[in-house]
């Protein structure tokens, strides 16, 4: 079974962790790095986009939008949306997953790497979010 | 006699009256008994596979020796053969090497459309027919060069004996030469049509676990599991074929992959699977001008090998009685690969149900 039977289902998880997480530190290195990064995914298909450029309406950190097209973009990651979950869940080696062709990366990698590290209070989000929508 | 004509590509098989010439010197008639229904046969159908045209298609086949050339010592009339589609000549580079599996010469035969020699021997009405791969089974009878005859124990049926041609040899090679698969070793394979069944048994013989089968019909899961699949991942639910195989091989990957589709996507999952310093082994035939992607980086830091495997390595006069002796004793399945069989004139409905993917193998029997 697919984990996300919808775009929607996946966007509505994914909204309510950027509301949660766009003042964060990692959204705060996300803009210092003055960055915008892609996530592609197919099954369900549509774009994650999370951008640290732009200012926002708000003044947070980040803002993440959702497409059917690759907006502009300094790195995006492509995968099945199951494999995007397993990267919102914290289950991703992720130089693994770049090895495996599970996720096909292409731009400013190695500036986006550098925030890995800074992910882990975000897993814990999305975990939080998908238990509470009983999701998981 | 009749023949199923391919006239050109995107057309149904014509069921026509063809002439056939008496074999050469170095040539042998075969009356077909039975013809495997084989996706390579599809491709060309489909324009896939360019070869010339109008030909009789038809690779996997066996018969009864009627005829032979003068020159011919390896067979007589009366003997039951097994047709080989890599009818290797013996003394070019490759054979030589120890892999006619590579013969230029059978590989000039195919792009040709002829026999050794440049040899014609199929007409119609309208002038002649191409052969392909040195086969043309789906046909009431065949010539083919000697190098393309396999005798075979006359107490196998014949309808059985014909897959070994193609599906059944090119999938047990794929483990036994390509990967060569031991004891305890961790196999998945893409695909469970007539060729990854094979792929399969041919694993659990050479003692592999687990041996995880993968296919986008759920319906193969109980043919699959029959033939030794520890685990099936139906692949209509998901696109992800990795994850499952990491997690089922101690978060490692497998040690040997297969491939037997010939899709881009699974060819880069199969490279995928695999563990590090693993093997990753396409089998599935794509058409010529599909191009795949891999991780650079990862070639030298997982050292992983990729390789192929054309008509499973094998050498077919020893692999084809070898391949034989082992149904004979119960130890390869080839009663249950044959889940539908046709006359020649249905021979359309047979391709119609292989791209539905209902079928493990479809046999044509005259
Ligand atoms: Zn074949
Ligand atoms: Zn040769």
């Amino acid at each position: 079974m697919a984990t996300y039977q919808s775009a929607e289902e996946f966007i509505e998880v994914l909204s309510e962790v950027a509301d949660q997480v766009k003042n964060s530190p990692a959204a705060k290195s996300l803009q210092e790095a003055s960055l915008v990064v892609a996530f592609v995914y197919r099954h369900p298909d549509f774009v994650v986009l999370m951008d640290g450029r732009s200012p926002t309406h708000d003044g947070s950190y980040m803002s993440m939008t959702f497409h059917q097209d690759l907006p502009e973009a300094d790195v995006s990651f492509e995968s099945s949306a199951d494999v995007g979950h397993q990267f919102w869940s914290g289950h991703m080696d992720i130089p693994n997953a770049l090895a495996r062709g599970q996720v096909k990366a292409k731009g400013a990698i190695t500036k986006a790497l550098k925030l890995i590290p800074l992910l882990p209070p975000l897993y814990d989000v999305y975990n939080q979010v998908r238990q509470k929508r009983g999701l998981n | 006699m009749q023949a199923a004509v391919l006239v050109d590509a995107n057309e149904a098989l014509q069921i026509v009256d063809v002439n056939l010439d008496k074999p050469g010197p170095k040539e042998v008639l075969v009356k077909m008994a039975a013809a495997g229904v084989c996706h390579s046969d599809w491709h060309v159908m489909q324009g896939d596979l360019p070869v010339p045209l109008p030909a009789i298609l038809g690779h996997e086949g066996a018969g009864i020796v009627q005829e032979v050339g003068a020159e011919v010592v390896g067979v007589k009339p009366g003997d039951h053969v097994v047709l080989s589609w890599i009818p290797s000549c013996g003394h070019c580079f490759y054979c030589l090497k120890g892999r006619p599996d590579m013969c230029d010469e059978a590989f000039n035969i195919q792009l040709s459309g002829s026999l050794p020699g440049h040899a014609m021997r199929l007409h119609w009405a309208q002038g002649p027919l191409y052969h392909y791969l040195g086969t043309s089974c789906f046909a009431e009878n065949t010539v083919v060069p000697d190098t393309g005859v396999i005798p075979i124990d006359a107490a196998i049926p014949l309808n059985k004996a014909a897959l070994v041609g193609c599906a059944v040899t090119t999938g047990f090679g794929a483990v036994v030469h390509s990967a060569q698969v031991g004891p305890g070793d961790s196999v998945s394979v893409i695909g469970c049509g007539g060729v990854g069944l094979n792929v399969i048994q041919a694993a659990k013989l050479a003692g592999a676990d687990p041996i995880i089968a993968m296919d986008a019909n759920g319906k193969k899961r109980g043919l699959a599991e029959k033939f030794g699949a520890t685990d099936f991942v139906d692949a209509a639910e998901t696109d992800d074929l990795i994850t499952p195989v990491i997690d089922l091989t101690k978060g490692r990957g497998a040690d040997f992959a297969f491939e037997v589709i010939g899709r881009k996507e699974t060819i880069e999952a199969a490279y995928g699977m695999v563990r590090k310093a693993g093997m990753a082994v396409i089998v599935g035939v794509a058409p010529p001008h599909m191009d795949v992607s891999f991780n650079a980086f990862s070639f030298p830091s997982q050292s992983k090998i990729l390789t192929g495997s054309w008509y499973g390595q094998s050498i077919p006069r020893l692999d084809i009685p070898r391949i034989l002796g082992l149904y004979q004793r119960g130890k390869l399945n080839l009663d249950d690969l044959v889940t539908q069989s046709y006359s020649l004139e249905h021979i359309n409905d047979a391709f119609h149900e292989l791209t539905e993917g209902t079928v493990g193998r479809g046999i044509i029997e005259f």
